[in-house]
């Protein structure tokens, strides 16, 4: 027999194996608008490639059906808020935020996964193109293509297929793997026939409107609100049997030591970098201020693999709240781990910035540079002048998308992280002490308005949100699952 | 890119060319044969491909077709069956059949933009519908300068490198095969008729039905009667995609020197106008405002009756004074295709001496050498239109099956240039299931209604089971795009490289229900499987 | 893995750091990184020369390249190389003077490898405009270059691009040093395409900001002491070594002492000679054999010379295809080069798998036949199209099966080429040899086997 670790992870065997596959249709056990429940039977090896499928109803508007859609990076992850794997009642996975997280992932697949199979699976539309000015005149700048719309060709539209309708029968429906949702089942396929405890899983759906489940086009009123299909809510799950392997399988699971899995753990940590002077007074016209933030991130006792860092703004009604918004001037940052800082010198260089991040999924996000940062989009910098940006300088085009322009996609997936693991090198995170590691950053607090809002800069709250990927593990042990970190 | 190989020893290779089976032309509905010998000994079939040159016969001058290959799968559409044999003819390794269809559909899914662009250079793949780029001829030559220049028409010749998705010679099989153990390979390839894979760039000018009023289709004219020229433009934005001088070119695509073109007339009308001689293009001098195509008919257009003037040309849509040709007229002459300098460019390896040895010992014994290779059993079935629900057994009895795939294919189309005889159909199918074992796979019936709708959605199971099934075929899904338009029903009977074994439950069944089928369907199904070929001390041996 | 042992990311500045400005036209086209010679394992995948990128005319103001009415501020880097089109020459020696790795035209490397690993979408939305500052589109090259951009780029060596860690004690260091491409190599206009564009002879590009990073490992102090006692080891990577033609006649063989034992695969590109170092034209396209086009507005080299055979020999025999390439009729009759292509593509990627290039139908059939206006070329309206520029390439691959490859040692690989060339105009052929290369440790002691 081969090694178990084959068994219980989605690679491919060096040697055909003798397999069944079944797929079961899951309906949750519990069902509201508020969560979902699925409850899967103890048989098999759940494969970590099952799906949820979701659908998300928006009113009519006026007797009219909406043009609402899913925001852009996000897509079908905008209506779950948190997801979590429970075995015998325990909790033993967990993941916040998961609208926020998925568009971090889904930013790290390639232009062309992205446009083939993520937008019909779960409704993430993120292909840009080369474009120009409305009008012409000015070249050179990138966006979503304009539809075919003889009217108004500067136009451009969320494909019909993946526009959100009123009723169950119009509405299409989306399905994300539930190793997005619980990331402990990435990479991992669940023995369920030797687990004896009932292993569940729950789906905590996102409440709130614009710009949270979704976005409406410029100019249309809500028409109430959006509910969840939960009637047509399911779990397809494929159960995977080895018929010549099965008892070998449970033997050595049952065996003394039992059978440990590492998997990651996304711990979600909040924090505000409160608006400088929220009531004023004025920044002079055309300068900034320096100014220096430190958070505080505690996970004392836990393996760090990684830190995600996502700065919140100010949203748009193309991507919702899932942005993260840069600053017009770079800004410097270090992370303090066990009293020392992490970096010799401070992080400034975006594209180094963005190298930086690409280590906690191993992969770089598949950005451009104008989605990414505000650099190559604003005036010199001279001491402490300069650094403004005007919706002319920005490298998207004015084309609109469902009637916004599309400029407001300026500079708002500028993720941070730092990676403490390396796979070339052999490491696998840093085991941290009881300090707090501190996230220590440099702005350059600009009298700008932050756009595409009026508010400036410096009346301009930041909420920092933390996904921290630690390690845990999971031990499988005469039936019973433990986890330790 | 700069990892080392872990190996010390170099695996001398070389590509060498094995001629098909004569020299000489190959037209489409013929077979071609080719034979490795045994003394290539091992072939790299990832690197092996057919080469040859094809174009349209009868592309001359005189008669300006305008033809490209199947945009789905370019010269792949040639080839309907594959079979390849061991050395001595004795026992058939592999048996491809319906190929064209298969991989019409496995390409749309396992294509990116890149990849779409290797084939395009390699494949003959055009997905061009501006036929100025079409590549079988030159009709980008000319220039509005001098004026009057007559469209030149010089046929060409496509050069294509065909990777064959065969288990044994294509890049599924990614592992050396051993020709020398096999007495080596005889492979024929049965091609398709041209009408299946030639296409014409777009239906500007061809109309279904001459006694109704086609306008959708046709070319906009500005001339009075009586007069042996007829000035056309394009009405459709898709063949206006670029001003150039050869755009309007585009809306002549399918009209050929010969064909008998109709006009609607100011009375509303359909007329005969006449004999089409020449083709120009005119430049835009005044009274015409840009540039155009100038029909010289063979005798000057003049109705018996009292006459009926073509109105100019406007703008506003307004469907008369176009012309066209039937779609019938245009599909009674289906030119033959011409293939020649066939070659099997075949990457021919010269193995470590120990594998060879290995192999030479191994041959011996009773259990003897085993190679596993990915191929697919094709079975059909034929669903009437009448049928709401209808239920096919799938006979396989493969002791290694990875994968179903079922293609329900319109069998009432002709094969012809306008009909596209390599898409699946979905004519309003509800649901499907699966029975395997006697248990319905998935536990719940597949809906696939959504695809029918007017604005068409994803059904989100079906979409599941056919990636599923694609990906434990060993093609890598790169695109889910379009489901409704590459409908196909999919299983995978086991995942990661597994196998299950269909023989032990005696095959399975497919149940599909519809609401409202017009068409008779043609199911194409295809069982992706793990076939062993064995050689031992008793000879040659396939195992299902 | 393990999760005692510590990650760090180091961060060096150049070691002829001066003013923190590079640029060949201030006399500063070197840049020199020291990684000096301690007990740490190096991942040489993640290292990175990071910096800001400025493009200024000869007044030192911006370019302006975004207003189609304005062709005279003109100027931007190559659109599908970008930042790696400014290293001309990379060489990696350890801190003794060792030299393990020595790239020459490391730009024009950069051409063959970088068009055949990224889409049009890895360009523009994958990321390559923010690590290489590469667009892949002249129009949104021309609109980053009107202002500072920041990069973070990788080099391609191999050396570095291993999987294995380096161990920085062993190799004694590293000492990095890039030649910089002057700069009427790096920076172009339209002239080529729109030849009344005007040409500022005087325009430059700066690096500043520049820091080499990479991660490290600290190891525990056990393995500290192991690594210092170890004085015995083999590195093996793949690596490039480049060899210069000039090609003047229609029958041409270029023969060359590869001399390396373990020859994988060879990739080429070509351009007219007089497109290098000159600011009228992107002097790091790849294109095919080409004469004057005489129209009315300027002469310029732009109308395709039919390419009729390619040749790969070893050692006068030929390996490893058992045949010519011939082109001859889908060169006359422009229409795709199947063969070529798919040898081209198979050359250092595997054709079979290979999913991102840049390449397709428009690029390779994007030239006009003739000169213009009389012979308008299949898809030619692509030749002053944003993206569809020629990339034309050739090669071979030896060994896709144990990547160990070929033996060159004494024996000459020679490419022939023919073609319909009869104006004798020159056409520069960068030859890049994929190759093994062995570094044996020994006491102190460096030997390099290739």
């Amino acid at each position: 027999m081969s090694n178990l670790q084959d068994f219980l992870s989605p690679e491919t065997f060096s040697y055909p194996v003798n397999q069944r596959v079944e797929t079961d249709i899951i309906f949750p056990v519990s069902k509201n608008q508020n969560a979902v429940r699925f409850v899967f039977d103890q048989k098999g090896i759940l494969d970590s490639n099952s799906k949820v499928r979701l659908k998300l109803l928006v009113p009519q508007v006026a007797g009219a059906e909406p043009n609402a859609y899913l925001p852009i990076n996000t897509g079908c992850s905008s209506l779950i808020s948190r997801a979590w794997l429970e075995i015998g009642g325990r909790r033993v996975s967990t993941l916040e935020s998961v609208g926020g997280f998925n568009t971090f992932m889904n930013l790290s697949y390639s232009p062309e996964y992205s446009d083939g199979i993520q937008k019909v699976l779960e409704g993430v539309v993120t292909k840009i193109g080369g474009s120009e000015l409305i009008g012409g005149g000015v070249t050179g700048l990138i966006g979503k293509t304009p539809s075919d719309n003889i009217a108004d060709p500067y136009t451009a539209f969320i494909p019909q297929g993946l526009k959100l309708k009123s009723t169950g029968a119009l509405s299409p429906e989306f399905s994300i793997p539930i190793s997005r949702l619980v990331p402990m089942l990435k990479g991992l396929q669940l023995p369920l026939f030797a687990i004896n405890e009932e292993v569940s899983l729950t789906i905590e759906f996102k409440q709130g409107e614009a710009r949270e489940r979704f976005c409406q086009r410029s100019g249309e009123a809500t028409g109430g609100v959006s509910t969840i299909d939960v009637d047509n809510c399911i779990l397809m799950a494929d159960f995977l049997y080895y018929p010549d392997d099965m008892d070998d399988i449970a033997q050595k699971i049952a065996s003394p030591n039992g059978f440990s899995i590492l998997y990651d753990e996304v711990i979600v940590v909040k924090a505000t970098e409160n608006a400088i002077r929220p009531a004023g007074p004025a920044i002079g016209a055309g300068l900034h201020l320096p100014t220096t933030f430190t958070q505080q991130i505690a996970l004392a006792g836990k393996t760090l693999k990684s830190i995600l860092v996502q700065s919140f703004k100010v949203g748009n009604n193309i991507e919702g709240n899932y942005v993260s918004n840069d600053d017009n001037i770079e800004d410097a940052y270090n992370f303090v781990i066990d009293s020392r800082p992490y970096y010799a010198q401070d992080v400034v260089n975006t594209s180094f910035k963005y190298n930086e991040v690409g280590k906690v999924l191993d992969r770089n996000l598949s950005l451009n540079s104008s989605q990414y940062a505000f650099i190559n989009q604003v005036s010199a910098v001279v001491g402490n002048a300069g650094g403004a940006f005007a919706a002319a300088l920005s490298g998207f085009t004015d084309y609109t998308l469902e009637g916004y322009t599309q400029k407001h996609r300026t500079a708002t997936q500028r993720w941070l992280g730092v990676a403490l693991s390396n796979r070339t090198l052999g490491v696998g995170g840093k085991v941290l002490s009881n300090l707090p590691i501190l996230f220590r950053r440099n702005r350059q607090i600009m009298n700008d308005a932050v756009y595409p809002s009026a508010v400036p800069d410096y009346q301009q709250s930041v909420n920092l949100t933390f996904y921290c990927i630690t390690q845990n593990m999971l031990l499988l042990k005469n039936g019973l699952a433990t986890i330790s970190q | 890119m700069f990892n080392a190989s872990p190996y010390e020893t170099a695996v001398l290779s070389k590509s060498t060319i094995v001629p098909s089976d004569h020299q000489q032309l190959y037209r489409d509905g013929d077979t071609m044969r080719f034979e490795i010998p045994s003394f290539m000994s091992y072939v790299d079939a990832r690197q092996t491909y057919l080469k040859f040159r094809i174009n349209i016969q009868d592309n001359d001058l005189t008669n300006h077709i305008r033809l490209k290959l199947d945009p789905k799968v370019g010269a792949q559409g040639v080839i309907d069956r594959i079979r390849i044999y061991d050395g001595n003819n004795t026992i058939q390794l592999e048996n491809l059949e319906n190929y064209a269809e298969r991989v019409a559909l496995t390409n749309h899914y396992s294509e990116n933009q890149s990849i779409l662009a290797k084939r395009e250079l390699t494949e003959g793949v055009e997905t061009t519908t501006n036929f100025a780029n079409g590549q079988f001829f030159n009709a980008y030559a000319p220039d509005l300068t001098p004026v009057n220049t007559v469209i030149n028409q010089n046929p060409n010749s496509l050069e294509i490198c065909l990777p064959l998705h065969s288990g044994i010679l294509g890049p599924s099989n990614k592992k050396l095969f051993p020709v020398e153990l096999f007495d080596g390979l005889r492979m024929e390839i049965d091609l398709n008729k041209a009408g299946k894979f030639l296409k014409n760039f777009s239906p500007m000018g061809l109309a279904t039905d001459v006694g109704g009023l086609p306008w959708a289709n046709s070319i906009a004219i500005t001339t009075a009667a009586p007069s042996a020229n007829l000035e056309c433009w394009g009405t459709s934005v898709e063949n206006d995609e670029t001003v150039t001088e050869s755009s309007s070119t585009t809306n002549m695509s399918n009209i050929k020197i010969g064909d008998t073109v109709s006009g609607i007339t100011a009375d509303g009308l359909v007329t005969l106008l006449g004999t089409v001689a020449s083709f120009e293009i005119r430049p835009s001098v005044l009274p015409y405002a840009s540039p155009h195509t100038r029909i010289t008919l063979t005798a000057p257009y003049a109705p018996a009756a009292a006459p009926k003037y073509l109105p100019v040309w406007t703008t506003a849509g307004d469907p008369l004074g176009q012309i066209f040709i039937t779609t019938s007229q245009y599909n009674n002459n289906v030119p033959r295709v011409e293939i020649q300098d066939v070659e099997l460019i075949v990457k021919q390896v010269v193995p470590p001496a120990g594998l060879m040895k290995q192999y030479a010992d191994a041959v011996q014994t009773e259990q003897g050498v085993q190679i596993d290779i990915t191929t697919f059993e094709t079975y059909r079935n034929n669903i009437q239109a009448s049928e709401t629900v209808s239920q096919v057994q799938i006979p396989s009895y493969n002791r290694r099956a990875k994968s179903v795939l079922c293609l329900p294919m319109n069998n009432q189309n002709a094969e012809n240039l306008t009909t596209d005889n390599l898409s699946t159909t979905l004519d309003n199918i509800k649901e499907y299931q699966f029975y395997i074992n006697g248990q319905p796979q998935p536990t719940r019936a597949v809906a696939t209604d959504d695809l029918s709708k007017t604005i068409p959605t994803c059904n989100q199971v079906a979409l599941w089971e056919l990636t599923k099934s694609l990906a434990s075929s060993g093609i890598g899904v790169r695109k889910l795009d379009e489901p409704e338009k590459h409908f196909a029903i999919g299983r995978s009977l086991a995942k990661q490289g597994g196998v299950y074994n269909l023989k032990d439950v005696g095959g399975l069944a497919l149940k599909q229900e519809y609401t409202g089928a017009v068409v008779n369907k043609l199911l194409i199904t295809y069982v992706g499987s793990l076939r062993r070929l064995v050689v031992n001390a008793s000879g040659k041996v396939v195992e299902l | 893995m393990s999760n005692t042992r510590v990650k760090e990311v180091i961060q060096i500045n150049p070691t002829n750091m001066g003013n923190g400005k590079f640029s060949f036209k201030d006399g500063t086209p070197q840049i020199e990184f020291d990684i000096p010679m301690m007990p740490k394992y190096m991942d040489g995948s993640s290292l990175r020369i990071n910096g800001k990128c400025n493009i200024k005319l000869a007044n030192g103001n911006r370019p302006s390249n975004q207003n189609p009415a304005n062709d005279a501020t003109r100027g931007y880097l190559d659109p599908r190389t970008g930042i790696q089109s400014l290293f001309d020459y990379v060489s990696i020696a350890n801190q003794e003077g060792q030299t393990y790795e020595m790239i020459k035209n490391y730009n024009r490397m950069a051409s063959s490898i970088m068009a055949k690993s990224n889409s049009l979408n890895s360009y523009l939305g994958g990321g390559e405009n923010v690590t290489s500052g590469s667009c892949g589109k002249n129009l949104q090259q021309g609109k980053q270059a009107q202002l500072e951009s920041s990069f973070s780029v990788k080099l391609l060596c191999g050396f570095l691009g291993g999987e294995s860690p380096i161990d920085l004690h062993l190799v004694r260091g590293l000492h990095i040093v890039i030649q910089l491409s002057p700069d009427n190599y790096a920076l172009q206009t339209d002239f080529w395409t729109e030849p009344t564009s005007n040409t500022d002879n005087g325009m430059y590009y700066q690096l500043t900001d520049l820091k080499l990073t990479f991660d490290a490992l600290i190891p525990t102090a056990q393995e500290q002491n192991a690594m210092m006692s170890l004085t015995q080891s083999e590195w093996e990577y793949n690596s490039f070594s480049s060899f210069y033609n000039v090609m003047t006649s229609n029958d041409f063989t270029a023969t060359m002492n590869i001399n390396t034992s373990k020859t994988i695969g060879i990739t080429c590109n070509m351009i007219p000679s007089l497109f290098l170092n000159n600011y009228l034209y992107n002097s790091q396209m790849c294109l095919q054999t080409l004469k004057l086009d005489a129209n009315a507005t300027a002469n310029r080299l732009r109308v395709l010379v039919p390419v009729k055979e390619i040749t790969f020999l070893r050692g006068g025999l030929r390996q490893p295809l058992d045949f010519e390439i011939i082109s001859t009729t889908s060169q006359t009759e422009q229409t795709a080069d199947a063969q070529r292509e798919w040898e081209a593509t198979n050359s250092i990627y595997e054709v079979w798998n290979n999913a991102h290039f840049i390449k397709d139908l428009r690029t390779q059939l994007s030239l006009p036949r003739g000169v213009a206006a009389a012979n308008i070329a299949r898809y030619q309206t692509s030749v002053i199209g944003n993206d569809a520029i020629q990339s034309y390439h050739f090669g071979v691959s030896y060994d896709h099966l144990a990547g160990v490859g070929q033996n060159f040692k004494g024996t000459p690989l020679a490419i022939r080429f023919q073609s319909d060339m009869t104006s004798g105009e020159p056409h520069s052929i960068f030859t890049f040899v994929k190759h093994k290369n062995t570094i044996i440790f020994n006491n102190g002691a460096v030997q390099i086997q290739n």
